[in-house]
Order: C-alpha cells, then structure tokens, then sequence
C-alpha cells in the first residue's frame, strides 16, 4: 500500500489572537486565544477522546452492543515543569447486551492497537483506560390513555 | 482479535458449537447468546482452550437459551475455527454443519 498524506494547515493572526485551522477542502475552524477558548494541547486530548469513542462504538456495536452515548474524561497529568506525564480516559458508557469487562478489554485493546490518535499519544506518555457502564434508559411509559 | 458471527437454535433444533484452537497457545473465548437478530442478550460465557484442542459444545449446557434461536457471536483472542452443528429435534437425519463466517474489526475513525 502506497503512504497516505494527511495535510492540515494551520494559520496564527497576533493581531486577531486567532489560530485558524484548515484540513483539506473541509470547513475551517478558529480558535480564539482569550482565557476562555479551548487551548491547542486541549484541543489534543479532545482529538484522542473523539477517537477513543468512537473506535470503541465501533468495536461494541460488532459484538451486538446496543450504544447509546459514550462520553469519555481524558485527564493529562502534567509534572512541576509542565511536561506531560501521563494520560487517564474515564469512559462511561449507556449500553445494553455488553459486560462491564467485555468492554473494557475491547475498549483498551482499541485504545492499544487501532485508535490512531491514541497512538500518537501512545509513543510518548503512559495511557491508562477505565470504564463505567451504566445502563441504557428505558423511555418512559408516562404516556395515558384517554 | 478475530469475532465470528452465526446462527443458533434450540427451537426444535439442538446447537453444537465445534471450536478448534488452531495455535500452540491456549485461546480465551467469550461466547454471547442472544434472542433472534436484535433482541436481549441471552447469555455470555467464556471458554478457555487448551492448544489445537478441538472442543463440540453443546448450547444444551445453556439453560437460558432453552427453547430461543438467534445470533451467536464468538469473540476469541488466539487464531480459532468457529462451527455450528444443528440437528433437527423431530428428525435426525435433518443436520446442518457451517462454519461462522468472521467479522473484520473496523478501521480506526481517522
């Protein structure tokens, strides 16, 4: 197989404090560097979360899982000098027909063997999986008759 | 991590898994029993095989799926062969022998 180029271009205007951020011929985003806008290195976690979920969507709704929402937590930990340390996804998942442990060994092999965001992660810093499953609601029956 | 997919029935058929670990290492299954094509997981149980052990289980084991049909999927951690052996409950001469077919593990997002 021939290498696969992914191009992104990324743009920073000082005087508008703006980073703006192109993929291809997709819709740009900005970000606005005030205290309030998300930073670049959140921006990286938020990549690995989103990539984290849904590869484990994936790899849960093969195996017959019924997924409503996974959210996931990703928590760098950062030594004195700010160096990145380590890297925790708390995952919490509204499913039917999975195990708790069957997901969380699809959930970390995932994270181990295809998330490719993760990898990036993976050659530098320890990542570290844990998951919640919680169950799916049941809609309720609130509804009367006349 | 290979995942096979089939068919059971234990509605006037009688279900025999045929497992055949195909390395020198031991393999880990898990086995997920549900009723029909989208409803409840039934049962879930794993399986340990010895190296080329070849094993026929018999889903009569399986008090849960007494009297269901459905989907069977196979979750295995070592390289396995995956066979369903169905015998017609009023007549025996009526056999059906397949193999599970494998599911590809989907690509990363991106």
């Amino acid at each position: 197989m021939s290498p696969e180029k992914i191009e992104v271009k990324v743009s920073f205007k000082p005087e508008e404090d703006a980073i703006l951020a192109r993929a291809g011929g997709k819709p740009p985003i900005s970000l606005k560097l005030s205290d309030q806008s998300i930073a670049p290195l959140e921006l990286a976690l938020i990549s690995l979360g989103a990539c984290a979920a849904l590869d484990a969507y994936k790899l849960l709704s093969i195996r017959g899982g019924l997924v409503d929402e996974i959210s996931v937590d990703v928590v760098m930990e950062r030594s004195g000098g700010g160096a990145a340390r380590a890297v925790e996804l708390r995952f919490a998942i509204r499913a039917d027909r999975v195990g708790r442990r069957e997901a969380e060994e699809v959930i970390t092999r995932s994270i181990e063997k295809y998330c490719s965001v993760g990898e990036l992660f993976r050659e530098a810093l320890e990542l570290d999986v844990k998951v919640r499953l919680l169950k799916k609601r049941r809609p309720s029956s609130s509804a009367s008759s006349p | 991590m290979p995942l096979f997919r089939g068919w059971y029935s234990q509605d006037g058929w009688r279900t025999k898994l045929v497992l055949i670990n195909r390395v020198d290492e031991p393999a880990n299954l898990r086995i997920k029993l549900f009723r029909g094509e989208d409803g409840p997981l039934l049962a879930s149980f794993r399986l340990r095989l010895k190296p080329k052990e070849i094993r026929f289980y018999s889903l009569d084991r399986v008090k849960r799926v007494a009297g269901e049909a459905g989907i069977v999927l196979i979750d295995s951690d070592k390289p396995v062969f995956c066979g369903g052996h169905l015998i017609n409950l009023k007549d025996e001469m009526k056999v059906l022998d397949y193999r599970l077919p494998r599911i590809d593990e989907p690509q990363s997002c991106c």
